[in-house]
């Protein structure tokens, strides 16, 4: 075996995602994959608390992220910019303005990918709230050790790897010409993958790689964000396919 | 899509809460004595341990680490236990991520009350070198959602997670009175000492309209906002009062007190039992994972630290194994859109996959096939009407692996198909 659980190179570890979970927050969602344990929630549109956040054009987006034990390290407040550049894009501005929109993330346990896992959560628990988004937020984290990328890598790979590349793409958002895609950083359609125009939306990478292997890095982040698009269709089809058999529509 | 009010209206509720006290019935249907559903969830890694508690709604997580410090010279024997209360923003619409408001502060020291300074724990058994190095255990708690009866929550989450709590083993140099500590795959950790277990139990003093002063048990977020005062208990099992705690806001008779003494010390009988029960399941669980961790690993690794040496070799057996193998990436619709060939499609994708498990357990025994890099992972397959067929069941012998990333020739891995061979 490759990799000590096993794995493949290209292999992601089986996410799982619970929506939710938390009654008081207006969406929630815990998201795991592998032993990184993610719990997130999302409180909004709500009136915002100081009258300085409003504005006319659309939600203030303001995300924390802490660990399990609630301490906040210097290390988040990256992630915290990452994830609110995020929901800033994915969110329908228009349909909220002068409200405040805030997310949450607990990292309950990191076993590497953290960042995916965060911003898959957050993703979730932003529809679990029934905010409009023009697509998903979903996110791979790839490392590369020597010459072989190792896809969602647990935390002893992240610390030997001499790089690691964190990518989200926007999932499902249909050829629009808008902000989005002002919004979006990288090569768009960059995954040259036809139909559908899945977009690079976050990216952050570390360490030292030549330029062909950031590029494979780059390229193989792009699969595996899809897969986690993929997954994260495959959650809301269920749940809604749950809501519709409880909720049995009403006729005439 | 209605705004959501920054402030919750919890008043709404209070005559209702009134009316059902009256008929000696709480809102939710339970007994004025009778808890919510408990469940913990325990975790542990090497230097930490953890306990996710669920009270009825209220969810709050507790984690206990440790770390090698020096002691306060005047107590050259005594290690240190920190307690901390976080209400996350995530727990009610009014927290704020920043400092913790007075309510955390509250329970915060009445934790510190019930389980330090009634010695529930030895601190002198965390000295390690005296004068030197004694262990300093910090137990963090963070409330994840806001249900009613934090102060239970906190403080039961928090001796759970104490009492999962393994301490490495340490190895001590005599002579260079060097501190190491091994990690508990080398050697087993111990559990902390405890004197005795404290647990809480609290109850909601709410005056009805005739006069009379009834306690609850384990109130909600309705019957805490009705009601005038809290009355919180700390026991063990041994039916010892650890701690009271009762703030003020409501005079009750001497006997309402004695007797409130009396159903706590049978309901903190009861928590034990339920705790204890969660806490061998979890320490069960966790040996069982660990031996299967060893048995799997080569005997000099240590946790989880991967075996570098293989992995530039890549993955020759499971190779052409990628996503839409072992994930399940096909295209979801409703039943009514299914065609005809979407089904075939999604019956040779389970084939396909059940092929694969088989494939995997063949490959765990059978010797390793040449090294030949790993291949490039797999797309989506394309969101058309009728899915390309790309997991079609193999009848024959599996393909040969795909060219290495290194590769450098063969640009267009994002075409690359499972059936070419």
């Amino acid at each position: 075996m490759a990799r000590t659980d096993g794995r493949d190179g290209n292999q992601l570890r089986p996410p799982s995602a619970e929506l939710g979970v938390l009654r008081r927050c207006d969406g929630s969602c815990r998201f795991t994959q592998g032993g990184t344990e993610v719990v997130a929630g999302v409180y909004g549109p709500a009136v915002p608390r100081y009258s300085r956040d409003e504005d006319y054009t659309g939600p203030a987006v303001e995300v924390v992220v802490r660990s399990g034990t609630g301490a906040a390290l210097g290390s988040e407040r990256l992630l915290e910019a990452m994830l609110a550049g995020a929901t800033r894009a994915i969110v329908v501005r228009e349909l909220y303005p002068n409200t405040a929109l805030s997310g949450t993330v607990h990292v309950l346990h990191g076993d590497g990918a953290v960042t995916a896992a965060a911003l898959n959560a957050l993703t979730l628990a932003l529809v679990d709230a029934g905010v409009a988004l023009r697509g998903l937020a979903c996110g791979a984290v790839v490392a590369a050790q020597g010459s072989t990328l190792l896809l969602d890598p647990t935390e002893a790979e992240e610390d030997a790897a001499q790089g690691a590349c964190f990518l989200a793409l926007l999932e499902g958002a249909a050829d629009e010409k808008d902000g989005a895609a002002d919004d979006a950083v990288g090569a768009g359609g960059g995954a040259g993958d036809g139909a559908g125009a899945d977009r690079i939306l976050v990216m952050d990478s570390w360490g030292r790689c030549d330029k062909e292997l950031q590029l494979k890095m780059t390229r193989a982040a792009v699969s595996a964000a899809k897969a986690a698009a993929n997954f994260a269709r495959v959650v809301l089809d269920r749940r809604t396919a749950l809501q519709e058999r409880n909720t049995p529509m009403e006729t005439g | 899509m209605s705004l959501r009010e920054t402030l919750d209206i919890p008043g709404v509720n209070d005559a209702f809460v009134l009316s059902c006290l009256s008929e000696g019935l709480r809102v939710d249907g339970r007994g004025l004595l009778a808890r919510r559903s408990l469940s913990v969830k325990f975790r542990r890694g090497a230097d930490a341990a953890g306990a996710e508690l669920h009270l009825g709604d209220t969810r709050v997580s507790a984690v206990v680490a440790g770390e090698l410090t020096q002691p306060f010279p005047d107590r050259p024997n005594e290690g240190f236990l920190t307690f901390a209360v976080e209400f996350s923003a995530l727990g009610a619409p009014g927290f704020e991520a920043g400092r913790p408001p007075p309510e955390a502060l509250e329970i915060c020291r009445y934790i510190e009350r019930s389980i330090r300074e009634s010695n529930a724990i030895d601190l002198e058994a965390l000295a390690v070198v005296q004068g030197e190095r004694v262990w300093s255990l910090r137990c963090d708690v963070v409330v994840l959602d806001h249900g009613g009866n934090l102060r239970d929550a906190c403080s039961v989450a928090a001796m759970a997670a104490l009492q999962h709590y393994r301490q490495p083993a340490v190895d001590v140099d005599d002579a260079s009175r060097r501190v190491t500590v091994k990690h508990p795959d080398q050697e087993e950790p111990s559990p902390l000492p405890l004197h005795h277990i404290p647990y809480s139990v609290t109850f909601a003093l709410i005056r009805a309209e005739d006069g009379e002063v009834a306690y609850v048990y384990d109130p909600e977020l309705a019957e805490e906002h009705v009601a005038q005062g809290t009355l919180t208990f700390s026991l063990n099992k041994h039916r010892e009062v650890c701690t009271l705690h009762f703030p003020g806001g409501l005079a009750v008779t001497k006997e309402t007190l004695l007797e409130a003494a009396d159903v706590a010390a049978t309901k903190a009988t009861e928590l034990h039992d339920a705790v204890q029960r969660g806490l061998e399941l979890a320490d069960e669980d966790f040996k069982a994972r660990q031996l299967e961790r060893l048995r799997k690993s080569a005997p000099d690794q240590i946790g989880a630290e991967a075996p570098l040496e293989g992995l530039a070799q890549g993955a020759e057996a499971l190779s052409h194994l990628g996503y839409d193998d072992l994930h399940v990436t096909g295209t979801l619709r409703k039943e009514a859109e299914k065609t005809p060939e979407e089904d075939a499609g999604m019956a040779a994708l389970l084939q396909s996959l059940e092929r694969a498990a088989d494939l995997t357990e063949a490959r765990a025994n059978a010797p390793p096939a040449p090294a030949n890099g790993s291949s490039k992972p797999k797309p989506k397959p394309k969101p058309k009407s009728i899915p390309e067929p790309k997991s079609k069941p193999k009848p024959k012998p599996k393909p040969k692996p795909k060219a290495r990333i290194e590769d450098d020739s063969e640009d267009e891995e994002e075409t690359m198909q499972l059936d070419s061979t």
